[in-house]
């Protein structure tokens, strides 16, 4: 089945594509299957030598050479791999070129069929015979080989008589345009036109010629043009190759191009379905804009600020009656514009800053209002490059230059969009260029060219990106407020009317709040729901159209502890009288939203610390201890979640965090707006903690360290300096030392060397109100001290003074007592013991510690004596 | 030395006047001149640091007791500098290693390698080994405990460490297994009195019995703050009278007001205010630990019978989430919080009850 192999293969894979086409194909395949039953040769398997393969290159130049199919030729030499795929492609690429432009396909249809009636009956009884050879005989092949050619003239004569009797016209046609051979449908040779490759049992090549959809239609306008006896069949058939070529030559460049001119192709190819509703029904006049009235009034009348200087119109009357006018109609809420002109005639702000959040129209209004004001609008936005070079150049351009061509030139408005993402430097060198008149003024006047002399209007959303900073000091900033939810919810049902989408008001205002006025989202999500009747449900169940918004730590927290507005309100009392499955409803409705902001949130550290610290006061009057303790029990598995998770890294767990907000929020909202404070109690208590760290170790750094080695922090803390404030308070007389008692001499000096012992002091400090006081350094007393804990009597101020002077007059003299003893120690080791006993008795009030002195010691300092006898005889 | 608690401080074997069968068996062990490392543990107050301190005396003599202040500086892996402080003689190292906080591991390896390292250079006159004193050791991350365990046996040969720590529960088992456990309970009642006594006896004073033993009940078993107590009561008033003021730290005072506070009234707005006292105590750095044990011991002196078992239930409870938690002052209030919602439902069952019997 050699013959069927070379045929079907091919069909298969392009059939998907080029269903038409392939049954065009078909037909003539069918052609030439019949004429090889007729010819009745058999197939033979084993001869593949004769087999005449021409390489494939040698037919694409054959197919080139063709010069009759002119418009076909660059096309076939251009693909010269396979030389069926080659015909198909120009069959397709002809046929879908003229099908439209095909005004007989009536008359085609009826040939296909008057062939198609053939093909069925002749292909049944080549099948059978088939089988019949290959069962019967495969020796006399030899003869019939020889039969084939004459069998194939036959065959050709019959079918062109057949043709011949059905369309004799057809005929004339062909030969007026091909001159030779034309009439030969199958050969031996590579024929000069399109063909299909046929193999008889022998692997004999035949070239079967295609009757092409183009020839076809060549035939068919033939017959119309011989019917109408005009001379319509040149110019309609150039005509239809001058399309077809422009229409593949479109296809080719489109090819090539990238990917950016791929919307300009389908837009070409179909105009009417591409074009977005965000589009489609922007504001064409200033009428129709959705903003804020008083904004879009501001924005007119900064850049009427520019008549004067780029129209050369005088403006102050009619800006003056009206400035009168809007202050008689409505309170302004937005910035009032400072409508002085400067010296060189230009406005003041040289720059207006729109700013709001993504979707109101800020652009829009934009380039509405420099529209109506009679500007030309120059864009730059996110996707141009911005570095400040270009920036700057692009800048001068827009600003300095002026449409010359075209019909009517009108001066340039510069529209910065989406600036919050502009770098820095290029701000900078916006900034540079609005302020340069100033600098040009003190240096000469002949630098005109930096003046900018036309309006600039930036848009962002973000109006406190950082690098935004300067531009928001020196630019015309306007705020954008949101658009009136009743009058986008109008436009929103007038456009779905356009566009014959079933839908309510109550809806679209459900879809306006739910998207917080965003028009391009509402669009899209109608858009997206055009095809079913939008109704509130619909709206509240689709989770088309969410935005994912980052909401502030105070927003969300207002979201938890404040149950929403009287809607809800009602809901939750109609609720309450009819059936739990609403309350139910009510319940999971906030649960969501709660979650949704917390996570759009998402510092959960934070928020949980600001519902920490403000739920007793939200609940100040109406909770219970029940829900205040299963609050607090969520607090502390939020916790241990938080630390599990730093722990371990499971970040898993993060999923069940947002819960712990809702649980909150049903235990402790309340419908009352209440005053939140931002979180910073835990600071406060960090530092202070730190403070009293530091204390006690500053404590330990310089105490004896033969009590330090007994001493640790906390037992200091714990036991030994909550007991100093009692021990170190004996009860002395504010009297002079010389008149205390031998038990005041001795508290006192018990005292002193406590506090030796522990490296405090008493130092001077001057207080707030101007008056100096004694306090302990390190002031161990704000560490042990309690608010509400009665506190001790306090030294007075001249006994503290006098403690401290003991202190020092003690430390200098346990210096001295060192030096003697390590005298008196050397003096020992030279000489003899009774002179080292003399000199401790000296010193008697020497510490029993001091005096124990180890022979090691004594040995390494040896080197020392000379030293310091010197010294005590000097 | 002024203070009675270090100026009364035993400082040889032969001297202590508790534990004095314990006190023998350490001498025995240091007889030898050698001995396994060691791991003191007992509760505050009960004379671990003490003992050690004789122990060191008596393996090297006085010589110990010359003691210096240093610094020890460590670098952490990202460059973060820490200064720990030492405590240290010719014969040992004493150091805090939890004042590292998370990058105690590499102190606790630094130190010892560096310590142990080195050999002594005379033998005869400094013993075979350093000690390497470590305090607080439960209070290490279990990070630097497993640093610990291998080098404690690599450089056996010139070191010994001498591990000291409030509970053994919380030290690793590896380590208690490579030390010799010793265990320094609290003194008895009637060992704080003799001993307060005979502190009084050696200062000049006359201590009335009964006043000595109101203060060794007080002290928790705690000696020093027995001593320290003594010491106030003599400086508030002498001649001491037998039912006098015993004085007991602010933040005890504090904390014992703070229950009272949870059992008179149970409100958001008390909630707040106790809230408020908890971080007082935060702030002073009282640990977590003492604050929850003083609270409960308060509450169940004060509260009905019927809610004890309950509260104590609680209070294990939240302890114990307190210890897989971090933020202490959650855990705190849902405490108190919880001890408040407990505290109402049995008032108003009471009530319900008084009312039904009626």
């Amino acid at each position: 089945m050699d013959f069927e192999h070379e045929f079907l293969d091919p069909y298969e894979e392009l059939e998907m594509r080029y269903a038409d086409d392939i049954e065009i194909l078909r037909e003539m395949e069918e052609d030439n299957s019949n004429i090889n039953s007729n010819c009745k040769k058999s197939l033979n398997f084993d001869d593949i030598s004769i087999k005449t393969n021409l390489p494939s290159t040698y037919v694409a130049q054959k197919i080139t050479q063709n010069k009759k199919n002119n418009n076909l030729s660059p096309e076939v030499s251009q693909l010269p791999q396979s030389k069926k795929s080659t015909n198909y492609n120009e069959n397709n690429k002809i046929s879908y070129s003229q099908e439209p432009s095909c005004s007989y396909s009536s008359n085609k249809r009826t040939f296909d069929e008057l062939f198609g009636d053939i093909d069925d009956i002749d292909f049944n009884d080549e099948q059978n015979l088939q089988v019949k050879r290959i069962r019967s005989e495969e020796a006399d092949t030899q003869k019939i080989i020889d039969k084939d050619a004459l069998t194939i003239s036959k065959i050709l004569e019959k079918r062109k008589s057949a043709q011949c009797v059905k369309n004799k016209e057809n005929f004339r046609l062909e030969d007026n345009l091909n001159d030779q051979n034309f009439e030969i449908t199958l050969t031996r040779r590579v024929p000069q036109w399109a063909f299909v490759t046929l193999r008889n049992g022998k692997n004999e090549k035949f070239y079967a010629r295609f009757h092409s959809d183009y020839a076809l239609n060549n035939e068919i306008l033939a017959i119309s043009e011989q019917c109408k006896t005009l001379k319509l069949i040149s110019s309609s058939f150039e005509d239809v190759m001058a399309e077809a070529n422009a229409i593949m030559d479109k296809k080719y460049s489109n090819e090539k191009k990238n990917s950016e001119d791929i919307n300009i192709e389908t837009y070409i190819s179909k105009p009417d379905v591409t074009e977005l509703w965000v589009e489609k029904y922007k504001p064409v006049t200033y009428l129709d804009l959705l903003s804020d009235e008083g904004t879009n009034r501001t924005l007119l009348k900064w850049i009427k600020c520019w008549d004067k200087v780029v129209f050369g119109k005088e403006i102050k009357f009619r800006k003056k009656d009206r400035e009168n006018a809007k202050f008689k109609s409505f309170k302004q809420n937005f910035p009032e514009l400072d409508e002085e002109l400067d010296e060189f005639e230009c406005p003041k702000y040289k720059l207006a800053l729109l700013c709001g959040p993504p979707g109101l129209g800020k652009t829009t209004l934009a380039h509405l209002i420099a529209k109506q004001a009679g500007y030309n609008i120059v864009e730059m936005n996110a996707s141009d490059d911005r570095s400040p070079s270009i920036f700057k150049e692009r800048l001068e351009a827009a600003t300095q230059m002026k449409a010359v061509i075209g019909k009517n030139p009108k001066p340039n408005c510069l529209v910065i969009d989406e600036i919050d993402g502009a770098p820095s430097a290029s701000i900078d060198v916006l900034i540079k260029f609005a302020k340069s008149e100033l600098k040009s003024k003190t240096k000469k006047k002949t630098s005109k060219i930096s003046i900018l002399k036309r309006p600039v209007i930036c848009i962002c959303n973000d109006v406190y990106v950082p690098a935004l900073r300067a531009l928001r000091q020196m630019a015309f900033v306007i705020n954008f407020p949101p658009t009136p939810i009743s009058r986008l919810a109008q436009r929103l049902v007038e456009i779905a009317r356009a566009e014959n989408v079933k839908t309510d008001t109550g809806a679209m205002l459900a879809l306006c709040e739910k998207v917080n006025n965003d028009i391009r989202t509402c669009l899209s999500t109608i858009y997206c729901l055009k095809d079913q009747p939008i109704r509130i449900a619909t709206i509240q169940n689709t989770n088309v159209g969410n935005k994912d918004m980052r909401k502030g730590l105070f927003t969300v927290w207002q979201e938890i502890f404040q149950i929403k507005n009287e809607k809800v309100n009602s809901t939750y009392t109609k609720s309450k009288v009819n059936n739990k499955s609403e309350l139910e409803l009510f319940l999971s409705k906030r649960m969501h939203t709660i979650i949704k902001s917390v996570q759009g949130n998402g510092d959960y550290d934070r928020l949980t610390q600001g519902v920490y610290e403000n739920f007793l006061n939200v609940n100040k009057y109406d909770g219970s201890m029940e829900n205040i303790s299963k609050g607090l029990s969520w607090f502390c598995f939020m916790d241990e979640i938080k630390t599990t998770i730093l722990n371990t890294q499971t970040y898993t767990l993060m999923g069940y965090m947002p819960y712990c907000f809702v649980v909150w929020s049903f235990l402790f909202s309340c419908y009352q707006r209440t005053k939140l404070n931002y979180p910073s109690i835990m600071y406060e208590i960090y530092s202070r903690q730190t403070k009293c760290f530091q204390i006690i170790q500053e404590v330990l750094k310089n105490m004896n360290p033969k009590i330090r080695t007994y001493c640790c922090g906390q037992q200091l803390l714990l036991d030994t300096f909550s007991y100093f404030t009692n021990i170190l308070n004996p009860a002395l007389r504010p009297v002079s030392i010389q008149l205390f008692s031998s038990s005041e001499k001795n508290a006192l000096r018990q005292l002193v060397n406590i506090m030796i012992d522990y490296s405090l002091n008493f130092i001077q400090e001057r207080t707030q109100n101007g008056s100096y006081e004694f306090s302990m350094d390190p002031n161990i007393e704000d560490v042990v001290e309690f608010p509400d804990i009665p506190k001790n009597k306090i030294l007075t101020y001249s006994l503290k003074m006098m403690i401290s002077r003991e202190i020092e007059v003690e430390k200098v003299r346990r210096l001295e007592n060192t030096i003697l003893k390590s005298v008196g120690g050397t003096l020992s080791a030279q000489q003899n013991k009774s002179i080292q006993n003399e000199g401790i008795i000296a010193n008697a009030s020497i510490n029993e510690s001091e005096q124990s002195v180890t022979r090691n010691h004594l040995q390494k300092l040896t080197p020392k004596i000379i030293k310091t006898s010197i010294c005590s005889v000097s | 030395m002024s203070l009675w608690v270090d100026k009364y401080r035993p400082v040889s074997l032969s001297k202590v006047d508790y534990h004095k069968t314990q006190a023998e068996h350490l001498r025995n062990l240091v007889q030898q001149g050698d001995f396994p490392h060691l791991l003191f543990y007992g509760p505050c107050g009960a004379g671990k640091k003490t003992r050690i301190m004789m122990l060191l005396r008596e393996l090297y003599g006085t010589g110990v007791e010359k003691l210096r202040m240093g610094h020890l500086n460590f670098q952490t892996s990202n460059n973060k500098k820490l200064e720990i402080m030492s405590v240290s003689s010719n014969y040992h190292i004493e150091i805090n290693a939890s004042d590292a906080g998370i990058y105690d591991k590499i102190v606790v390896m630094e130190l010892i390698k560096n310590a142990a390292q080195t050999h002594q250079l005379d033998v005869n006159g400094q013993g075979e080994f350093k000690i390497i004193l470590l305090n607080e050791v439960d209070k290490l991350t279990k990070d630097a405990q497993q640093a610990l365990r291998r080098t404690m046996e690599k450089y056996i040969a010139t070191c010994r460490l001498i591990l000291c720590a409030n509970s053994i529960s919380q030290v690793i088992p590896a380590i208690r297994s490579r030390c010799l456990s010793i265990r320094v309970p609290s003194p008895t009642n009637e060992e704080i009195i003799s001993i307060l006594m005979n502190i009084c006896k050696k200062e000049g004073l006359s201590l009335p019995t009964e006043l000595a033993r109101r203060i060794a009940e007080k002290c928790d078993g705690n000696l020093r703050r027995a001593i320290l107590m003594c010491e106030t009561c003599k400086i508030n008033q002498y001649p001491f009278d037998k039912n006098q003021n015993i004085v007991e730290p602010d933040w005890q005072k504090f904390i014992y007001e703070t229950a009272s506070i949870i059992l008179k009234e149970q409100s958001p707005q008390n909630l707040l205010n106790i809230r408020s006292r908890l971080y007082e105590l935060l702030c002073h750095g009282i640990p977590t630990e003492i604050i929850f044990k003083h609270l409960l011991k308060h509450l169940l002196k004060n509260c009905n019978l019927s809610v004890k078992k309950e509260i104590i239930q609680v209070a294990a409870e939240f302890e114990h989430r307190l210890h897989r938690g971090s933020k202490i002052i959650f855990h705190l209030e849902a405490f108190v919080a919880k001890l408040m919602l407990i505290e109402t439902n049995f008032i108003t069952s009471y009530m319900c009850d008084i009312l039904e019997f009626s």
